[in-house]
């Protein structure tokens, strides 16, 4: 799991919006999760350019849409260990347990003092 | 109707209406501006130029543009001050754990000094009188005291001589220029 130091309140409110914008399947921008969240610019971005460091999220240009604006819009996604790290920070069971994640912590619980099996095995 | 009537009736709205737009371009600036005193020069500042230039065309008005220009700014202030803060706080630590081991070490060579053994041999190298006939120190009753004094007051440790020796109740000699009197004298000024 990556370390990204004391989880704080907004860390929290912007994990939960980009997980249920990666539940319904739709890209966010930083505008939209700066309105849902209801906090300054510069908490939000200074998180998301955190979670971008320690690889929670990732963001992409998406396409020009001439009719809106002539610029590109940047969208943010959970990474597949955001998700992970979404759900466990916010006490989130997952509905069914990929194999990846029972290895995850299956390592912890066995060794959490020890780095992961995985290589070994 | 006055001359200044008439300017501020209709050269005023023409200049509002004239810097209208100017602020736009004025706010995608000051928002470049901000971008690159946060990020510095990464390519993380034209990403977040850029999409915060997008944020400020969606904004309807010139002056509420402005104002988000303004924030994402001030923003960039913030961070800054906080980096310096943070770089201040963590040279403050590192000088006072410096001082703290500066401190305790000399705290623990003082503490081994105390031990007599090693405070004779500290100034003791540079005593005079270790070079001279002993005896001139140690004089019998009655006997002169002249010769001991001029070589206490020609020598270069005289004063931590005088320290040893009342520190360690030296009651016998001529210690740092003083009889067994005068020393008593100091040790005990009442009786």
């Amino acid at each position: 799991m990556p370390a990204i130091g004391p989880v704080t309140k907004p860390d929290l409110e912007i994990l939960a919006v980009l997980l249920r914008a990666h539940e319904a399947s739709e890209p966010i921008e930083g505008q939209e999760i700066k309105g849902k969240v209801r906090r300054f610019g510069f908490t939000v971005y200074g998180t998301i350019d955190r979670f971008e460091d320690t690889q929670i999220v990732e963001s992409y240009w998406t396409p020009i849409q001439v009719r809106e604006s002539n610029r590109r819009k940047r969208c943010y996604r959970l990474t597949d260990q955001g998700v992970v790290l979404a759900r466990e920070l916010l006490g989130i069971r997952p509905s069914r347990p990929t194999l990846s994640h029972a290895l995850d912590t299956a390592d912890e619980k066995i060794s959490p003092a020890y780095p992961p099996l995985r290589g070994v095995m | 109707m006055t001359i200044s009537g008439i300017l501020t009736l209709v050269a005023l709205p023409l200049l509002l209406t004239e810097i209208g737009p100017w602020c736009g371009r004025l706010s995608e600036l000051i928002v470049r501006i901000a971008a690159s005193l946060r990020y510095g020069k990464t390519r993380r500042r034209s990403i977040r130029a850029e999409e915060w230039g997008r944020q400020l065309e969606q904004v309807p008005a010139p002056l509420s543009q402005l104002a988000y220009a303004l924030g994402h700014l001030l923003g960039a202030f913030i961070s800054l001050s906080l980096r310096i803060a943070r770089r201040a706080w963590r040279k403050h630590r590192l000088k006072r754990q410096k001082l703290l081991t500066v401190l305790i070490s000399e705290a623990i060579r003082a503490s081994n000094l105390s031990t007599p053994q090693d405070e004779i041999t500290e100034w003791q190298d540079q005593a005079l009188c270790a070079q001279q006939d002993p005896n001139a120190f140690f004089p019998s009753r009655g006997g002169s005291v002249h010769a001991a004094k001029a070589i206490c007051a020609s020598c270069t440790v005289k004063q931590e001589c005088l320290e040893y020796a009342l520190r360690h109740n030296e009651i016998y000699g001529i210690w740092g220029g003083l009889t067994e009197r005068e020393r008593r004298k100091i040790s005990h000024p009442v009786s």
